[in-house]
């Protein structure tokens, strides 16, 4: 099937005073139309600064310096500004990881979802607002003319994370980018915002790329996983061959790190060490100083992506 | 902003003394002002057959030297004030603004260059730069509103820009370009209504400031020009008879320092209302 994103190659760079900090460095990965992926990793791997990468949004001194985003075949590096902007919110758009700051403070709820079907579609301010309350309620927001009146600050956190769900939705993206969108949430409301975020895919059939740190979200909601270490894909596979038959010794680490019902008492098996400071990254694998299963050739050089079996891909000595 | 806030705001208000002495000064200057036509007469009307009266039931501040009612033409003079300090404030806190937000939100050279620009202004001691060009332009009110208020935008520029400077790492700033809003958007419906508050109190404090600028220029006798009554030039207009008639001066200058005293408490009232540490 045709991806309707496929991004190839990309590198996002931040250029410091101290260094160049290789933030996404050579990652590739597609999506197609109705799937979820999930791109999973610890913090600061660089989840958070592909996501902003295809929205072309990298904050300064970060630069997208190589690669293609290829959106329905269209290269996303290659727009001038005006038609990318045509592009975020309306084709593409985000749900962001801190509810609590991801609105605007001084702005009522309802101008806030107007706006954007305003800008992109057009709508009169009070068709523009009727609209919003249709989108309050879908989101599962009770009473939704009322709330479009409310302030963020009246709103808990749950109902927040939903109205900037409906405010990405609001028009009908293709793709949805949902960077950690239930990590500042309880656990129930992680569930429900989930199931959310899941019916919302298959209703409008849009592809949904999944950003958390979280496998029990990943087994429960993706369809494939892209593993993500200090910038680089280290390992991707549908869900199924991920869990059972995972290969990295990375993603081996994250799994046994998961407490399981039912699973054995005792001590969790941690990852030792921490993820290498950007600007001191080992040479070759950067997994290497962490790895239990590191040996000579490590050191010498970065493995490449490897297809173990058909749609499972690996970077690591070991396995090739 | 919700109805609830101003109602919190001012509640605050009133629990503070000196911010609401200050809100009543202005508030009633601005009723005097308003009713000036009501409560007095002909500001020009002259009567030399009671030049010079003191003080007195019929004329409350006494007549000037060509039996005009001081009372009367400090009702009058109180509307130029209330207006050169309004024109005046707005047009710096529009420039301010203006030029702060793109400091602040673009930054790099823009910033640079905008900063250099507000430090050269700074270097000017503005009130010869107003000397200077009111010496070219003739001495109209609207030019002094007008130059009042283009050498007087720096400190608004720099609080925007501070504001700015914090807000613009804010999630929902990134939000909002992230759902396609133009750069011009983000800046003044998205970021702008959270920096307000600085500016809302620059503003009020600017207003005292504006006042006594004109003031002075009038005692100059660059300023408003007679016979328009202003504080400033009815200041000036009773120096020479300030031995045998006190009242020439003493109200306007009364006047000239209660109003800006208003002002000045307000604001500062305002200030301590919105920091958060000053809360109880």
């Amino acid at each position: 099937m045709q991806p309707l994103l496929d991004i190839r190659n990309l590198k996002t760079y931040f250029h410091t005073d101290k260094g160049v900090i290789k933030a996404v460095d050579d990652i590739s990965f597609s999506l197609v139309k109705g799937e979820t992926l999930a791109l999973v990793g610890e913090s600061g791997c660089g989840k958070s600064v592909t996501a902003l990468s295809l929205l072309r949004l990298v904050p300064p001194p970060g630069k997208i310096v190589g690669g293609e985003i290829l959106f329905d075949n269209t290269n996303l590096l290659l727009l001038p500004e005006n038609d990318m902007r045509r592009i975020r919110g309306n084709r593409m758009s985000m749900v962001f990881q801190e509810p609590m700051t991801a609105l605007n403070p001084v702005l009522r709820i309802g101008d806030q979802i107007a706006e954007i079907l305003q800008l992109h579609k057009g709508l009169e301010r009070n068709q523009a607002l009727e609209r919003s309350a249709e989108l309050l309620a879908e989101v599962g927001i009770p009473d939704p003319e009322q709330r479009l009146r409310d302030y963020p600050h009246q709103l808990s956190g749950g109902l927040r994370q939903r109205v900037i769900i409906a405010i990405s939705l609001a028009c009908r993206p293709e793709i949805l980018i949902a960077d950690e969108p239930t990590t500042a949430l309880d656990v129930t409301i992680q569930a429900q915002i989930m199931d959310l975020l899941g019916r919302l895919r298959d209703e409008n059939e849009m592809a949904l790329l999944l950003i958390t740190h979280d496998l029990g979200v990943v087994a429960e909601s993706a369809d494939r996983v892209a593993i993500m270490y200090a910038g680089l894909i280290v390992e991707q596979a549908t869900v199924v061959d991920l869990f059972e038959h995972g290969s990295h010794p990375y993603t081996l680490g994250l799994l046994a790190s998961v407490p399981r019902l039912g699973g054995k008492k005792g001590r969790l098996t941690p990852i030792s060490g921490q993820v290498p400071p950007p600007l001191a990254r080992p040479s070759g694998c950067p997994f290497r100083n962490r790895c239990p299963e590191a040996f000579d050739r490590c050191a010498e050089a970065c493995p490449e992506l490897k297809e173990l079996s058909p749609g499972h891909l690996v970077r690591c000595w070991r396995r090739t | 902003m919700s109805t609830d806030y101003l109602k919190n705001i001012f509640s605050v208000l009133i629990r503070n003394r000196l911010a609401f002495a200050g809100f009543l000064i202005v508030l009633s200057m601005f009723i005097l002002a308003g009713l000036a036509s009501i409560l007095g007469g002909d500001p020009g009307a002259i009567d030399v057959a009671q030049r010079l009266q003191p003080p007195s039931l019929q004329h409350l501040f006494g007549t000037d030297d060509l039996g005009r009612d001081v009372f009367t033409r400090m009702l009058f003079a109180a509307r130029i004030s209330l207006l050169v300090g309004f024109v005046a404030v707005g047009i710096a806190t529009l420039i301010g603004v203006f030029l702060g937000a793109l400091s602040g939100y673009y930054g790099g050279w823009i910033d640079s260059i905008i900063m250099r620009f507000v430090d050269i202004m700074l270097c000017f001691p503005s009130f010869f730069l107003i000397l200077a060009v009111i010496a070219f332009l003739e001495p109209s009110i609207w030019n002094i509103m007008i130059i009042i208020g283009l050498t007087s935008w720096m400190g608004v520029a720099r609080l925007v820009r501070a504001e700015f400077l914090s807000l613009r790492e804010r999630d929902f700033v990134l939000a909002a370009r992230a759902v396609g809003n133009r750069d011009g958007r983000v800046i003044f419906r998205h970021i702008l209504p959270n920096a307000m508050t600085p500016v809302l109190v620059s503003a009020t404090l600017g207003v005292a400031g504006a006042i006594l600028t004109e003031s002075a220029l009038s005692f100059l006798g660059i300023g408003v020009q007679p016979p328009t009554p202003s504080w400033g030039n009815m200041l000036i207009a009773g120096k020479q008879t300030l031995g045998t008639a006190w009242w020439l001066s003493a109200f306007p200058g009364l006047a000239i320092l209660i109003t800006v005293l208003g002002y000045n408490l307000l604001g500062e009232g305002v200030r301590d209302i919105f920091d958060p540490r000053m809360q109880d």
